[in-house]
């Protein structure tokens, strides 16, 4: 009959039965051993199955080509790593090490550069400050958003007249233009665009 | 027949005064010779290791193989954090684990070594040698033995792995749950639920 003892003592037996509980653990599985025939009786049959295990899974001999099939095999591993282009060591930053990538990407991000500069100078209408509304052809420009920061923006779907696209406009906090130079060219679009509406008279826009 | 002797894992020590962790170390620096001298040290033991594992023994050499090439291609990234006969029978505790997932090795018991087959005419002898068992001696082995690898073989593999890195090959609790990525409770665990299946399922030969 096994009781609470007993069971705490079962999961220690495998261990005890090879000597491998620390002196500390082992000391009151010996004392418990001492009174409990039935957890003695499971310790012979934990030593009487270590002594089958051993008899039963007897040790092989490997074949007589093991060892030059395993030496084949790591030639082959050695040349594969001898191929291979010598990165190791470098890992994740091996790339910088390429001696005709770097100036490559040098070129490639300054043309990258001078064609967004570009764009940006050459499409004035996508100012994320202004967009211009031309509703009708020969309509005076109207600047929109710049004396409204707090308004969201929007698609200007009404610009999308000939040869316009419409596009959202990107939020900006309130700025004083002239001290973004990145909008230096927008700013002289609200100059351009004062003047013409100090021409015609009509009020500032809204 | 005498059992083979294999160079067997320590069950003691401390990994830093391992002698195979340096020899690990010069491989990690480029010394083939070091590494030649870690696989003439190990290699039959983990092919058995393996055979015990899978029951076939060209795919128990080929695992064992695999093992030995897996620790040569990391050998640059090598850190001793435990003896280096844990870090070996770690690896080839994870191949034996993916070959038994990918593979039912269940009743694919080979004719065990040093037991003549029983299709074959082996065991006539010209003279009779009292030291060997007599054919029902035999023929009683094998069945034991057959039947106890049966058993082995219906194990959940972590716990059969638990076992025979623990009792067959000689590695410790603390050991065991390294190879096994695990903790040691659990290695306890898996060795207690492992030890009581085979007390119930060979309980005629252990009372």
């Amino acid at each position: 009959m096994t009781t609470a003892a007993c069971e705490l003592v079962s999961q220690d037996l495998p261990a005890y039965a090879q000597r491998r509980l620390d002196p500390a653990v082992a000391a009151p599985v010996e004392r418990h051993l001492k009174t409990c025939s039935a957890c003695q009786k499971e310790l012979l049959e934990l030593e009487k199955l270590d002594q089958l295990l051993a008899e039963a899974l007897p040790a092989i001999t490997p074949s007589p080509t093991f060892a030059s099939t395993f030496a084949n095999r790591l030639a082959a591993e050695i040349v594969a790593e001898e191929e291979k282009p010598s990165v190791a060591g470098q890992g994740f930053l091996s790339w910088l090490f390429r001696p005709w990538l770097v100036p490559a990407v040098a070129v490639t991000a300054l043309i990258a550069i001078v064609v967004i500069s570009s764009r940006e100078a050459l499409r004035p209408e996508d100012s994320p400050v202004v967009a211009v509304d031309t509703g009708s052809k020969g309509a005076p420009p109207q600047r929109v958003a710049a004396q409204e920061p707090k308004e969201a923006p929007k698609a200007v779907a009404n610009a999308s007249g000939p040869g316009r696209e419409s596009g959202l406009l990107l939020p900006l906090p309130p700025a004083d233009l002239v001290s973004r130079p990145d909008l230096f060219i927008d700013y002289a679009i609200i100059e351009q665009l004062d003047l013409l509406e100090s021409d015609s008279g009509s009020g500032s826009a809204g | 027949m005498s059992p083979k002797v294999l160079h067997r894992p320590p069950s003691e020590g401390s990994w830093d005064s391992d002698p195979d962790v340096e020899l690990m170390g010069r491989v990690r620096d480029g010394d083939g010779a070091a590494f030649r001298d870690l696989f003439t040290k190990y290699a039959d033991a983990v092919v058995n290791f393996a055979y015990r594992f899978v029951g076939n023994r060209d795919r128990a050499e080929e695992l064992a193989q695999e093992a030995f090439l897996q620790i040569y291609r990391a050998r640059q990234r090598y850190e001793a954090k435990a003896r280096f006969t844990t870090y070996l029978y770690r690896v080839a505790t994870n191949l034996c684990l993916n070959e038994l997932r990918r593979f039912d090795y269940q009743g694919r018991i080979e004719p065990l070594e040093g037991y003549p087959s029983e299709d074959r005419e082996e065991g006539t002898r010209e003279l009779p040698d009292e030291t060997l068992p007599t054919a029902e001696e035999h023929l009683a082995g094998l069945e034991t033995s057959a039947r106890i690898k049966k058993v082995l073989d219906r194990l959940p593999p972590k716990q059969k792995s638990a076992l025979l890195l623990s009792r067959v090959e000689g590695f410790s609790y603390q050991d065991v749950a390294i190879c096994l990525e695990t903790t040691e409770s659990a290695v306890k665990s898996l060795i207690f639920r492992a030890t009581q299946t085979l007390r119930e399922n060979l309980r005629d030969l252990i009372e």
